[in-house]
Order: structure tokens, then sequence, then C-alpha cells
């Protein structure tokens, strides 16, 4: 089996964003950037199972600017055996949204036809939860997402919901898997595996070039940060917490 | 959960002392060569032999300390050959050591050690070539030590598996992906 993995390059998921001057989307400038931490879950999957000799070789892919080559790398050193890296100008968080990444990653599919295709169930910048979905429909493959447990030889999954645990069955591979957060812990990349990586291949060519139409027919009108919560005050007894629930709260 | 970052140059701290220290640790390759000579050292007893991309000299030094004649530990790093030597005098043996590129060169050797030198197609198939021509030419024993590398041409019919080995859990830390190294010999 060849697993194919997609990876994101985000805002690190500890850094507190800022809004640009224009309100037109998220500051970048000298921000934190890593992998998006779902997609550490899926690559970590997929490195597994190459440990476990289900999989043969593992394929990492990542849609970003030249930077994005860096995301790739630390998947590398994970375990991932060769990259490619589709460049693109756009911004990935709001521009290039999860149509043309999944359009994309189906040209990726097509050229190198792996059994398995696990992405991160969502990204935590753009928060669509939805490249997934898109792309095992224009594949016309089954799909398995918010994966809690993947079993490829009883091809089941495990899908945690609102209301319990969901156990589906995927009829065949090939197949679209996305992670959830329970799927697995990620390894940490170590020094010698992150010299090692260095000498793993990446292939790059740019995303406009394979010929697929890049176009999310939406546009980003504005980007605000929530309202600064007010501060709280204090009350001085039980009857006054009383009055405030009451006339204020009104939820007494 | 976040990763041991490459990202915005965060490595910086890592004192710079050169090109990257590969050096400073086993590669699995190695360990593979290592245990098999140690399996079966009459492979290298009394012959010369040759470490060829050795990083810190773990199978050359695995030779000497079986009772190979004369062993030559060859990287093209030069921190590499410094830490070789380290090695070889904290282990009392006597290797010496080389750092020109030996790809295409007729070195003359009973026996040559190749570990972990198959991580680039382009490099890979190079160096295939070539120890290939030292079997054919010189009649050397050739043997390749790999964990499973993509650029290894394990389908080419004059590579014969000698050996596998579990890789421990250390080993298997530091090459993520890998669970075992095993040895070729070209026929």
């Amino acid at each position: 089996m060849r697993v194919l993995v997609g990876v994101k390059r985000v805002v690190d998921y500890a850094v507190k964003v800022r809004v640009a001057a224009d309100k037109k989307a998220v500051d970048l400038a000298n921000v934190k950037m890593s992998m998006n931490p779902f997609c550490e879950i899926a690559v970590e999957e997929a490195v597994r199972l190459k440990e476990a000799k289900k999989a043969t070789e593992v394929i990492v892919v990542s849609i970003g600017p030249k930077a994005a080559a860096e995301t790739i790398r630390t998947a590398l050193a994970m375990g991932c055996d060769r990259g490619i890296h589709l460049t693109t100008d756009s911004r990935t968080d709001q521009e290039l949204g999860p149509n043309s990444v999944a359009k994309l990653l189906a040209k990726i599919v097509e050229e190198e036809s792996p059994d398995a295709i696990i992405l991160g169930k969502q990204s935590i910048d753009g928060d669509f939860g939805c490249t997934g979905a898109m792309l095992a429909e224009h594949l016309k493959v089954p799909q398995c997402t918010f994966a809690a447990s993947i079993d490829f030889d009883a091809k089941t999954v495990e899908r945690e919901t609102d209301t319990g645990t969901e156990v589906v069955s995927f009829p065949s591979l090939p197949a679209v898997f996305t992670a959830d957060l329970r799927l697995n812990e990620p390894r940490y990349a170590t020094l010698p595996n992150i010299m090692k990586a260095k000498k793993k291949k990446i292939d790059t060519k740019a995303a406009d070039s394979l010929g697929v139409e890049l176009n999310e027919g939406n546009t980003v009108l504005e980007v605000f940060e929530p309202p600064p919560r007010e501060a709280g005050i204090f009350v001085d007894d039980v009857d006054g917490l009383v009055d405030k629930l009451k006339n204020e709260a009104g939820v007494l | 959960m976040a990763n041991l970052a490459l990202e915005n140059n965060e490595l910086d701290h890592v004192p710079k002392f050169g090109p990257d220290p590969f050096w400073a640790f086993v590669w699995p390759g190695s360990y593979a060569l290592h245990r098999f000579i140690n399996a079966d050292p009459h492979v290298v007893k009394d012959k010369n032999v040759l470490d060829f991309a050795s990083g810190c000299g773990l199978a050359a030094i695995t030779a000497k300390l079986n009772n190979a004649h004369a062993v030559s530990a060859n990287d093209i790093d030069l921190y590499s050959a410094a830490s070789i030597e380290m090695n070889a005098s904290l282990n009392n043996v006597d290797i010496s050591t080389t750092t020109g590129n030996l790809i295409g060169e007729d070195v003359k050797q009973d026996v040559i050690l190749a570990g972990d030198i198959f991580y680039e197609e382009a490099l890979g198939a190079d160096v295939m070539k070539w120890l290939e021509s030292q079997r054919e030419n010189n009649n050397s024993r050739v043997f390749i030590g790999d964990p499973g590398r993509a650029a290894l041409p394990i389908d080419h019919p004059k590579l014969k598996l000698r050996a596998s080995y579990p890789l421990s859990a250390w080993l298997r830390k530091q090459n993520h992906g890998y669970l075992e190294a095993k040895v070729y010999e070209i026929l």
C-alpha cells in the first residue's frame, strides 16, 4: 500500500493572531508558522503504517509558498519518504480555498495513484474542514472523515461524533481519510531525523501549472477581531446576585 | 503537539560548526554492517577493507576489531574524517582516513563496505555502478547496509540479501519510519 499525506503550513497554534491594518486578512508578517496540528496527526498515522509494514511508501504533499518546503521537511523528518511541493503565491488561509486545494490534490493523486490519502480533518487557519470530503468527491472514492482510529485490515474507521463513537466501514481502497485529534499522538522530529530529511527528495512544481482552475467563487470581505470581553463585576451578597440574575441577565 | 520546528530558523540555536554533523550518530546501514561483521568475522579477517561513506566510522572500526588487515575509512566530509579518527582511537584501533571522492576510482580493495549511501536517486545510481565495477574488476566483495531507502535498487539481479537486523528503540527514534536494516552483497 502507498500512502499520500497532505500537510498545510499555518500560523502556529500558540500564536495570538492580529488582523492586518486593512482588515482584509490576518497579519502573517514575522509570525511563527508550523505544520497544521491535524496534518501532523495524518503524517503520524502514515508513518505508523509504514512501520507496521502496511505502507511501502509515504508521500507528503503541501500546497503553499516557498516556505511550505520547511513544512514538508518536517514531515520527512517525521518519517515520510519523499515530498511534493506545489508552489503558489495565493494565501492558503483564505485565497486558495478547500475546493481549489482538493482539485490540486486530486491531480497529484492521479499522478501518484496512492491507495490511501490521509489529510487533517481541518486547518486551524481557514477552518473549512471540507478539503478531504471534496477530494473524495473529485476522485469518486470513499471518504472516512474525522477518523479517531483506522483499521485497514477490517476496513473500518471509528468516528467520534456528538452522539458517540460511530464505526463506519469503507468498501475499498483507494479512499480518503481525515484525521481527528484522537487518532494518535504525533512524534517529534529529532535532530538526526531532521538532518536525514534534508537528503530526501522534494519535487517542486507551480500549482498553476497543473491545468486546474483555481477559483473559489467567494471573496473575503472583511476580517475583524471578536469584540473584547467586558470586565466582570463583584456583587456584595447573595441577594445582590439573585437580583442581577433576575433583572439584568433575565435567567431566573 | 507542536513539532520541533524547522520553521522560523529555530535550528539556528544549534551551534554552527561547518556542515551538518551527520557523523555524530550511527546510521542504520552502518549498524547493519557492524552486526553482520560481528556475526561473520571471516568476511574481513586479514583483508584490506574500505568503509565507503563511513560517517562516524562504525563499520570501519568493527572491521578492524575483527582482525581486518588494513582498514581505510572514506567520507568526503573533513569533520567526519576527524570523528572517525577520534572514534578509532577510543577503540584502540588504527584506521586510515581519506576524504576524496572515490566514485569512479579504482580502489583495489578486498572488501568494500557501503552504509546508507542510497538516499538520493542520482547519487545511488552512480554508487551502484561504481560498486559493481569494483566487484567485476578487482573481485572485491561489496557489502551494502541499508534500512530500505527508496534509491536502493533492491530488484537489481546482482543484489543478494545477506542479513536483516531489527533496529534498537534508540536507532528507531533516530530513523523515523525504519524498523530494520539489511545487508546486501553485490554478486
